[in-house]
């Protein structure tokens, strides 16, 4: 049944209700909530015959919003493209989810990268198909069963598959030795997760020297540092000389911060300005 | 309705309309009333309701009328006392 509701002020409401039922109205939903006010609702097909008998009256009738389960679906009905949208994108999203759409190899044992990406694949996970939890459990031990891995994780997050697999800090395949800084410069910054740091930050040092050695006991160092440098050269062509110090950060993998050529004595003098990321094992 | 026929006839009794208001209320949900003449004064705390014999006053807590209609009146609510008046 369609109902509509209307509200009713006036003085003494309650008349007005029995000049409805006069007229053989049937009223649902009957309140009073202040002394001259009604609201009620009526069959929708009694809509226009409601607004006629209080047409000229002494009574304010208004219909008020639509409610109820046929407001609900109406106004889904009129939003029909929004609502359809919506159901679609939520299943595009729930379908998606089950899929690996993008695999990720993190961790200290990322060099493994390949034979983790095949294993996972020999165990049914690759990228565009469906992800199973059991094969996952199977793709674990056989991960961890790789040597010096001494961790592994597989993490769905949305449809990208994270792989944390982690080595054992002793492994074979760590390199041992000291952090060393690759040319000289001032110390940017310095990260150390296994070692002894002999230089702090902003510390100018030399090219070869040590930045972090091994602990007592230990041969392995788990560290990272980065070196800013400014190099200058002059010549007569000031973009040659430019081009020299260019190629000798690029020979580094450094990251070009600034770079300036100036005239100077009849010459040119040209300036860059470079970061060095060095790391041990991490 | 069916249960007030039913009710009429073991107390063998007439439940047409010639026989005056008849009334179930069910504890805290509301009540249900038929051979209602009209509807008098009604708030969320008191309905008159007018029988043949005289009102019906019931009082209660957040009263509503779910359904008005040829002698019949849903309530709605807590009903805590129907109170008969003569005319």
């Amino acid at each position: 049944m369609r109902l509509v509701r209307f509200e009713l002020e006036g003085i003494s409401p309650e008349n007005a209700v029995k000049r409805l039922k006069r007229e053989k109205i049937e009223l649902f939903y009957l309140q009073k909530p202040r002394k001259n006010r009604v609201s009620f609702c009526v069959e929708r097909k009694y809509r226009k015959k409601v607004f006629t008998i209080f047409s000229r009256s002494c009574y304010n009738i208004l219909e008020a919003k639509p409610f109820g389960l046929y407001a609900f679906f109406r106004a889904v009905l009129s939003r029909a493209g929004v609502f359809v949208g919506a159901v679609l994108f939520l299943a595009l999203c729930l379908f998606s989810d089950c899929f690996v759409l993008r695999i990720k190899v993190e961790g200290t044992g990322n060099y493994y990268g390949e034979t983790v990406l095949s294993l996972l694949e020999e165990n049914g996970i690759a990228v565009g198909r469906a992800y199973k939890a059991d094969a996952a459990e199977e793709a674990t031990a056989r991960i961890l069963a790789l040597p010096d891995v001494e961790f592994c994780t597989l993490k769905k997050e949305g449809s990208v598959l994270c792989v944390e697999v982690r080595v054992s800090p002793s492994s074979s395949l760590a390199a041992a030795g000291s952090l060393c800084a690759p040319a000289a410069g001032k110390v940017y910054s310095l990260t150390v997760l296994r070692g002894n740091a002999l230089v702090s930050e902003g510390e100018e040092v030399e090219a070869g020297r040590e930045l972090v050695s091994a602990a007592e006991g230990e041969k392995i160092v788990l560290a990272g540092a980065q070196i800013l440098c400014s190099r200058s050269a002059q010549g007569a062509d000031g973009d040659a000389a430019l081009s020299l110090l260019l190629l000798e950060a690029e020979r580094l993998g450094a990251e070009v911060l600034s770079s300036r050529v100036e005239e100077e004595g009849g010459g040119f003098r040209a300036e860059l300005e470079y970061r060095i990321t060095v790391r041990k094992n991490i | 309705m069916r249960l007030f026929e039913e009710i009429m006839a073991q107390l063998d009794a007439d439940g047409g309309e010639g026989r005056g208001a008849l009334y179930v209320v069910a504890e805290g949900r509301g009540g249900y009333f038929e051979n209602v003449k009209d509807l008098g004064a009604f708030s969320s705390q008191e309905v008159c309701l007018i029988v043949k014999k005289g009102k019906l006053r019931v009082c209660g807590k957040n009263l509503r009328v779910d359904k008005y209609r040829e002698g019949d009146v849903l309530l709605h609510g807590e009903i805590l006392s129907v109170a008969r008046e003569e005319n």
